[in-house]
């Protein structure tokens, strides 16, 4: 059955996306947080997506298609430059008075949690409707 | 590709002339092209919800069967395409996987910075297409069986 593996596909869809909203939640959260140096202040952390192709292959040689289902790679932080700021009043102030503020773009983190939660809700109605049709079956000729 | 172009119906009795009918009386028989015909709408729409799982992933490439090139085909290429030769208990049967032949990658109608070809909008449209046809065909069986049972019973 085949429509079981949707729930497969769609489940690791769902999971990576929140996944991604999990980051977008916790960079926006750290979206003010300065540090003492650049090495330390909070980078916007991105996950990073793949088919999981070769794994599903692998394991399930008889499927009849190439990838099955979505996987995160890994999480990486933005290397984007980290802003600098004289501020000598401030507690976190290094010795020159500057402290280094955090490099997460607010703008690019709503899209980022728009765009993953309508991917989201499109996994949702794609095993909704898996769900539909195999109940369907399951009452096949009734 | 064309995506609403193929027939599902032409393709599955090719399937069925391919296979021949070596008994007379056989259940797949008596059901006609809807059995298969379920399997083929299952795995389309196992494609596209994996489109669909991956509308986000870089380089990722959409993917739909063409079933129009199956049908140009003739009965003998799909045989090979089907028969693959076995020759140990242990080799993979591919008689699921010819399918497998007729997955294309998806023409795509605006190119996105990271390579992903996945249109969400064509996708949802085809899944829903997709399972429209897979309800028809439930509704479709269901009638037969309805009809076997009325044979069975003598409509008592």
């Amino acid at each position: 059955m085949s429509l079981n593996k949707i729930f497969d596909v769609t489940g690791s869809g769902m999971s990576s996306q929140s996944v991604r909203l999990n980051t977008v939640a916790s960079n926006i959260a750290n979206a003010d947080s300065v540090s003492t140096s650049a090495n330390t202040v909070y980078k916007a952390r991105k996950p990073v997506f793949a088919a999981s192709m070769a794994n599903m292959r692998a394991q399930n040689f008889g499927s009849t298609q190439e990838g099955v289902g979505v996987q995160v790679l890994g999480i990486v932080e933005s290397d984007a430059p980290v802003q600098a700021k004289y501020l000598p009043d401030h507690p976190l102030a290094d010795k020159d008075g500057m402290v280094y503020e955090s490099n997460v773009n607010i703008m690019e983190e709503m899209a980022d949690m728009i765009s993953a939660s309508r991917a989201y809700q499109m996994n949702i109605d794609v095993a909704d409707n898996a769900k539909t049709l195999l109940l369907r079956t399951l009452s096949l000729g009734q | 590709m064309g995506a609403c172009s193929w027939h599902v119906y032409c393709l599955i009795s090719r399937i069925t002339q391919m296979e021949g009918n070596k008994l007379a009386l056989n259940i797949d028989n008596a059901f006609g092209v809807f059995p298969q015909a379920l399997n083929v709408h299952e795995n389309r729409a196992e494609v596209l919800a994996n489109n669909l799982a991956n509308e986000t992933t870089p380089n990722f490439k959409s993917q739909d069967y063409d079933f129009r090139s199956f049908l140009k085909n003739d009965n003998a290429a799909m045989k090979t395409a089907k028969m693959l030769n076995t020759t140990d208990a242990q080799h993979i049967n591919n008689s699921n996987n010819f399918m497998l032949e007729f997955l294309q990658y998806r023409t795509q109608v605006q190119p996105s910075l990271d390579g992903n070809t996945v249109d969400s909008d064509v996708e949802s449209q085809q899944y829903a297409d997709n399972s429209m046809r897979y309800m028809a065909n439930l509704t479709f069986l269901t009638k037969k069986i309805q009809d076997l049972m009325l044979a069975i019973n003598g409509g008592t």
